[in-house]
């Protein structure tokens, strides 16, 4: 059986996919285990966090196995929803031995929500999703020379500059919940609920929209920058004067993209404005309408008509 | 009709945002999706209160206090629930240990004799609600923002895949995984989109409106550096003489017409200060977040919330929770509130195996390349 391109997905590939499809069978194995907890642990009736980590544990030893059984989209899923029914029904099954409440819906519910994940799992095939053409696995890159790893913090300086307000809005983001939560006695709480507000609705639309917009960027970056000052002055904290500091120098790097933007336009006369080269570009990383992307599913889906989705 | 260039950004603004959030929506859906049912699902998974009788007059409150004081004379007891339809017991939520808040249990007492039944098998339903609404671990702002990102997808996503009546009806099987994934994507938006809108304006409502109100408070209050504390209340020489709760029930009933109590949560139980917050349904009335605070030594009303009395605000405030939950048109509602739940999950899983097919076909065309340039003439 000559090997499909899902082969050639990386683990990480593999896992994302696996993660969604273990959440349904982790919330039934949690509703399994607070039939039967096991003994010596805190009660169900404290409501304990071992539970919650439990959960956790097996949805990711669930996700695991599914990515390593499942090499191939339509296995992975096949495992999931078949996992998912013996669960159901394993549920089923216990509501009639131990003489359960609500044993008529329950049984009825368990067992018509398990028939249907088998018939998903029976519908998924090449006669719904057409198996992607073989391709042969890319060589396997050679170890780094010393020069590629020296380019490699290049690039990561390179990536941090380029995507600083994000990183910025991360940071206020997070030191912001901290005060609101983990430290949560006025005036940090108040100081840090405005601060999530600020970086939510302001700032990440700020540095969301750059590409397209930076003078209306560069405008809520500075609004962003003086509300975090405000709150300094008013809470006299520091974080919130820290955390304003390095947008002024983001507000004006976005101002600066504005006016060259605005130059070339002048003097070029047709030439592609920047900010509309960038957005092609992450139309053409993201866009599964674009030429490129189409292509390449007419080589493998000949039949395919021009795509309708936009 | 949208530019090219309005689209692009539109388009990137949706991948990205489904992309960040993705997991944690599919998460939180799913979840939301399951506590329609909270209330069957803790009565399914408590067997030993499934065999107790349903009663038209359950014992009073004080009763109910009573039993739990008697076998736990040091606990501190801070919520008891009503029986109702579904569960025909009190619930009593204590803190064995007053001083350990990790010792709160949840108690079971029969309503038809006061007898205090012992802890309950379990709390399934309040665990799948912590997901849902915590994320168990975080408050309820983080679910609160998702909830914003879903409008942001919903808003970008109707714009994108404008043509809403042929998307509707389009399906094409037996194509690349793309193509199902993008036709189920559509398809699955515009049909729930109703629903969508509704869950992701409440859940975003619901998850933020602390932050909002605590953002509000804190701006405009007159000094914010160093906050006033707040006037400690007189001491009385002695211990307050027993409080009784089933009077202070019938005055919140008097203070609400129609409510139907639902919890009452007691502050400073015994000691100075007491308070005695009822809140619940109204009868009749959509409304949920009926509430009645009442001072416990003076018998005094203190608050009274009733939204069928209170401004534009506070009507629409009650309205978010039995929106969101669904839980107001009995067991036809929640299924489909249980089936329509699953459809935002449904599209944050088929969106992100979109974006992974797409980035495969890029991976793969990159290695194409250079075969196909040596190839080329």
């Amino acid at each position: 059986m000559k090997p499909s391109a899902s082969a050639n997905l990386s683990w990480g590939e593999r896992l994302l996919p696996a993660l969604f499809a273990a959440v349904a069978p982790a919330v039934v194995a949690a509703a399994l285990l607070h039939l039967a907890p096991p003994p010596g642990l805190t009660p169900l009736s404290q409501r304990p966090m071992w539970v919650a980590w439990t959960l956790i544990g097996v949805w990711l030893m669930l996700a695991t196995a599914l990515s390593l059984a499942g090499r191939q989209d339509a296995s992975l899923w096949r495992w999931a929803l078949g996992l998912l029914a013996a669960l159901l029904a394993l549920v089923a099954l216990a509501t009639v031995m131990a003489g359960l409440p609500l044993a008529g819906p329950m049984v009825m519910a368990c067992g018509g929500l398990a028939l249907c994940m088998l018939g998903l799992a029976r519908c998924i095939g090449p006669q719904r999703v057409r198996a992607e053409r073989a391709r042969p696995e890319p060589a396997p890159p050679g170890p780094a020379q010393p020069l590629q790893r020296a380019g490699v913090w290049r690039r990561t300086a390179r990536h941090l500059v380029r995507h600083a307000g994000f990183w910025l809005c991360g940071a206020l983001t997070v030191e912001s919940f901290r005060l609101a939560h983990i430290v949560a006695v006025d005036p940090q709480r108040g100081v840090g609920m405005v601060g999530m507000l600020l970086g939510f609705f302001v700032l990440l639309p700020a540095v969301s929209l750059a590409p397209w917009f930076p003078r209306v960027a560069a405008l809520l970056s500075l609004t962003t920058a003086a509300g975090l000052a405000g709150l300094a002055w008013r809470s006299g904290l520091a974080s919130p004067a820290l955390l304003a500091l390095p947008l002024l120098p983001l507000a004006a790097q976005q101002l600066r993209s504005s006016w060259r933007t605005a130059r070339a336009a002048r003097s070029g006369d047709g030439a592609p404005r920047a900010h509309d080269g960038r957005s092609d570009r992450h139309a053409h990383a993201h866009n599964d309408t674009h030429t490129r992307t189409h292509t390449h599913s007419a080589q493998s889906d000949r039949s395919m008509a021009p795509e309708t989705s936009r | 009709m949208a530019s090219r260039r309005t689209l692009n950004l539109l388009f990137t603004l949706h991948s990205w945002a489904g992309l960040v959030t993705g997991l944690l929506l599919f998460i939180v859906c799913f979840s939301g999706a399951v506590v329609v049912f909270k209330n069957e699902i803790d009565r399914w998974a408590n067997p030993s209160l499934g065999r107790l009788p349903t009663v038209a007059q359950p014992v009073s409150l004080d009763t109910v206090l009573a039993s739990v004081q008697q076998r736990h004379p040091q606990a501190e007891v801070e919520t008891l629930q009503l029986p109702d339809a579904l569960n025909p017991a009190y619930l009593v939520f204590a803190r064995l240990q007053p001083a350990d808040a990790a010792s709160r249990t949840k108690l079971a007492v029969r309503a038809d004799t006061g007898e205090l039944l012992g802890p309950v098998d379990s709390q399934l339903g309040q665990f799948l609600r912590s997901l849902h609404v915590f994320l168990f671990f975080g408050p309820r702002w983080i679910v609160g923002f998702l909830g914003v990102a879903m409008l942001v997808l919903i808003a970008t996503g109707i714009v994108i895949h404008r043509k809403i009546l042929a998307e509707l009806f389009t399906q094409r099987w037996g194509r690349s995984l793309r193509v199902v994934m993008s036709d189920l994507h559509k398809s699955a938006g515009i049909w729930g989109l109703a629903f969508h809108l509704l869950i992701a304006f409440t859940g975003a409502w619901l998850g933020l409106a602390p932050v909002f109100e605590r953002a509000a408070e804190y701006l405009t209050a007159p000094s914010a550096a160093v906050p006033k504390k707040p006037a400690k209340a007189a001491l009385q020489a002695s211990a307050p003489p027993p409080a009784t709760l089933q009077p202070l029930l019938l005055s919140a009933q008097q203070a609400v017409p129609g409510l139907l109590p639902r919890f009452a949560s007691l502050q400073r139980w015994g000691r100075p200060g007491a308070t005695v917050r009822f809140t619940g349904a109204i009868d009749g009335s959509l409304y949920s977040t009926a509430l009645v605070q009442i001072d416990v030594a003076s018998g005094r009303v203190i608050q009274v919330l009733d939204p069928r009395r209170g401004g534009f605000w506070t009507r629409f405030n009650g309205l978010m929770e039995p929106l969101h939950f669904g839980d107001f048109g009995g067991l036809g509602l929640k299924t489909l509130y249980f089936l329509l739940g699953m459809t935002p999950a449904f599209l944050s899983l088929t969106g992100t195996l979109i974006w992974l097919d797409g980035r495969r076909q890029r991976r793969a065309g990159r290695a194409d390349a250079p075969a196909l340039a040596a190839t080329a003439p």
